[in-house]
């Protein structure tokens, strides 16, 4: 990536389902190591948004740019391998493994050993094997998840689960995370703590996208916001413009009460 | 440690049962058992620890059993010499139809391997001039002797030897599948069959990595293919029909899927039982069915998923 080069850069971005545009030429840049937040109410195109940007779904037209390269054609596989890690809405992980066995996953991009060094048990392969370990367990330090890591994922508390998919997501070392509605089914304290989580991530130099309801949270964190609604970018800029901007307001925020809230 | 006991326990109880064994047919129960517990494993690889269901293994050991047995009798191969190009055309038929049927999902995968596993048997039986047709191939010869290089040799005409080639195969691929599974080729086919949407999110490639699976698995079950015409010595383009590929599943779901001991315990069950059972000959499809019916509602990870809920309660008390 070039210096100065913005991480993510959409151009004219859209998407049709049939005759439903879910997100309508959606043009946003995102520099290296900020935190930009993506809100709008239920059904903006936040999440059809995030999955044009990991390749889940190709777009119907306009240009995606990540890190530089052009992702025309890519499917989420090679998108991952651009450095580019996301959760989901619905936190998805793979309940029947252990934790560290989930964040071990994650480190599929960064495995060499081949099937020859996997079943001839190669000093190779073992060593490897110890080094994606020791990540592992970093990651889950970083998480708070270093005491559940041989508890199976499916049977840590709905809340932490959020955070095994976080770990498995940083497992990929990604340069840009996107997080869908981290902070679903989180209790207060849980999302200041989230919010603190987030800026250490930030700091370790990866770059942020974030979906989020919870307007504290997004006012706090976020260096930029973008507004979605009905699929089009309504407003975009630093979180006191976007947040007092009278359309945010009327579309999404309701009341000017609900947004000092 | 302790979870190698059972292996060591079984594979000693297997490696005594040509001196205990004084039956005839019982003993060719088993050695039949051994072979499909081949078959089953490599099945498990795709079915169990990648979440792929093929109809089309039945398909890759008859080409595995039709290569090495054309090549013998036909080109007069070495024996030996026979099992990397018969496990290689089942590889390459699995790739061929990973590759045409792989980006398909669920039931419309499990379709279209189906219908491929009655185009194999077809061809094979209407290709008269290389197959011999529904007349099959017969008399194969017994694998030629393994030369000791002046300590003699060893013959491997009697059932006993048979068995123990059998033996040795299935221990060698079941370390095979083991060691992939417990690696991280293994963590990626386990990723594919539990969320293949994240999977591919965290850069596991979805269609190498089932390729690779249904590659493997398939030349697996070639190889068992080419124990059973030499055991048997005889094979027709029934052997590559769609039964042994049902059965096969059969074996793994009442055995327990995705797990190691799931296939052998299986199949060794379902093979030895309806014997034991004789009067009930005619029904031995039904039984299966109501025994399948039953496995899957109580028992969703099979005799040794029961088993192993069994000894976990034991523990906790």
């Amino acid at each position: 990536m070039m210096a100065g080069e913005s991480l993510v850069d959409l151009r004219g971005v859209t998407k049709a389902f049939g005759g439903l545009v879910a997100v309508r030429n959606v043009t946003l840049l995102v520099q290296p190591g900020e935190i930009f937040s993506v809100i709008g109410p239920n059904g903006s195109g936040k999440s059809t948004l995030f999955n044009l940007i990991s390749g889940v779904l190709p777009p119907s037209s306009g240009s995606i740019h990540l890190l530089g390269r052009e992702t025309k054609g890519l499917g989420p596989h090679r998108v991952a391998r651009l450095g580019v890690s996301r959760t989901f809405q619905t936190t998805q992980v793979f309940a029947e493994k252990t934790v560290l066995e989930n964040v071990l996953a994650g480190r599929h991009l960064h495995v060499r050993t081949g099937l020859w060094s996997a079943q001839l048990r190669t000093r190779f392969f073992h060593a490897e094997e110890m080094r994606h370990r020791d990540r592992a367990l970093e990651i889950l330090h970083v998480v708070g998840l270093a005491a559940r890591a041989d508890q199976r994922a499916g049977e840590v508390p709905n809340a932490l689960q959020g955070r095994v998919a976080i770990g498995m997501a940083l497992a990929n070392e990604p340069a840009l995370l996107l997080l869908d509605e981290p902070t679903g089914g989180l209790m207060e304290n849980e999302v200041l703590e989230l919010m603190d989580l987030l800026r250490r991530i930030r700091d370790r130099g990866v770059t942020i996208m974030l979906i989020e309801h919870k307007m504290r949270l997004v006012r706090q964190v976020s260096d930029r916001i973008a507004v979605l609604n009905n699929g089009g970018m309504i407003c975009e800029g630093k979180p006191d413009v976007v947040l007092n901007d009278e359309r945010v307001v009327e579309a999404y925020l309701g009341t000017a009460d609900a947004a000092a809230a | 440690m302790r979870h190698l006991l059972p292996w060591l326990a079984g594979g000693l109880v297997a490696l005594a049962v040509p001196f205990v064994v004084t039956n005839s047919y019982l003993f060719h129960l088993i050695i039949i058992a051994v072979i499909w517990s081949i078959l089953a494993t490599s099945l498990n690889l795709v079915l169990g620890f990648t979440g792929l269901l093929s109809l089309a293994h039945g398909a890759f050991f008859g080409l595995g059993a039709y290569t090495s047995a054309l090549l013998v009798t036909k080109a007069d191969w070495n024996f030996w010499a026979t099992i990397p190009p018969a496990m290689a055309v089942a590889a390459a038929f699995g790739a061929v139809l990973g590759l045409l049927t792989l980006r398909l999902s669920g039931h419309y995968f499990a379709i279209s391997t189906l219908s491929f596993g009655i185009v194999v048997s077809l061809v094979l039986e209407k290709w008269d001039d290389l197959t011999e047709g529904p007349r099959g191939i017969s008399s194969i010869p017994a694998p030629s002797p393994i030369n000791l290089f002046g300590w003699g040799e060893i013959s491997l005409e009697s059932n006993a030897a048979k068995y123990y080639l059998s033996l040795l195969t299935l221990a060698l691929c079941l370390l095979f599948v083991w060691r992939l599974v417990r690696s991280p080729i293994g963590r990626a086919f386990e990723a594919i069959r539990q969320n293949e949407l994240l999977a591919s999110c965290l850069g596991v490639d979805l269609v190498f990595y089932k390729l690779l699976a249904f590659a493997l698995s398939a030349a697996m079950a070639g190889l068992a293919g080419v124990l059973y015409g030499v055991y048997i010595t005889y094979i027709n383009p029934i052997d590559a029909g769609l039964w042994n590929g049902f059965y096969a599943v059969m074996y793994i779901v009442i055995g327990g899927v995705g797990t190691f001991a799931g296939p052998i315990v299986g199949t060794l069950f379902l093979v030895t039982l309806p014997e034991l059972l004789r009067t009930f000959q005619d029904y031995r499809l039904l039984l299966l069915g109501v025994l399948l019916i039953l496995t899957m509602t109580f028992l969703p990870q099979g005799i040794v998923g029961g088993l192993r809920t069994l000894r976990q309660r034991w523990v906790a008390r």
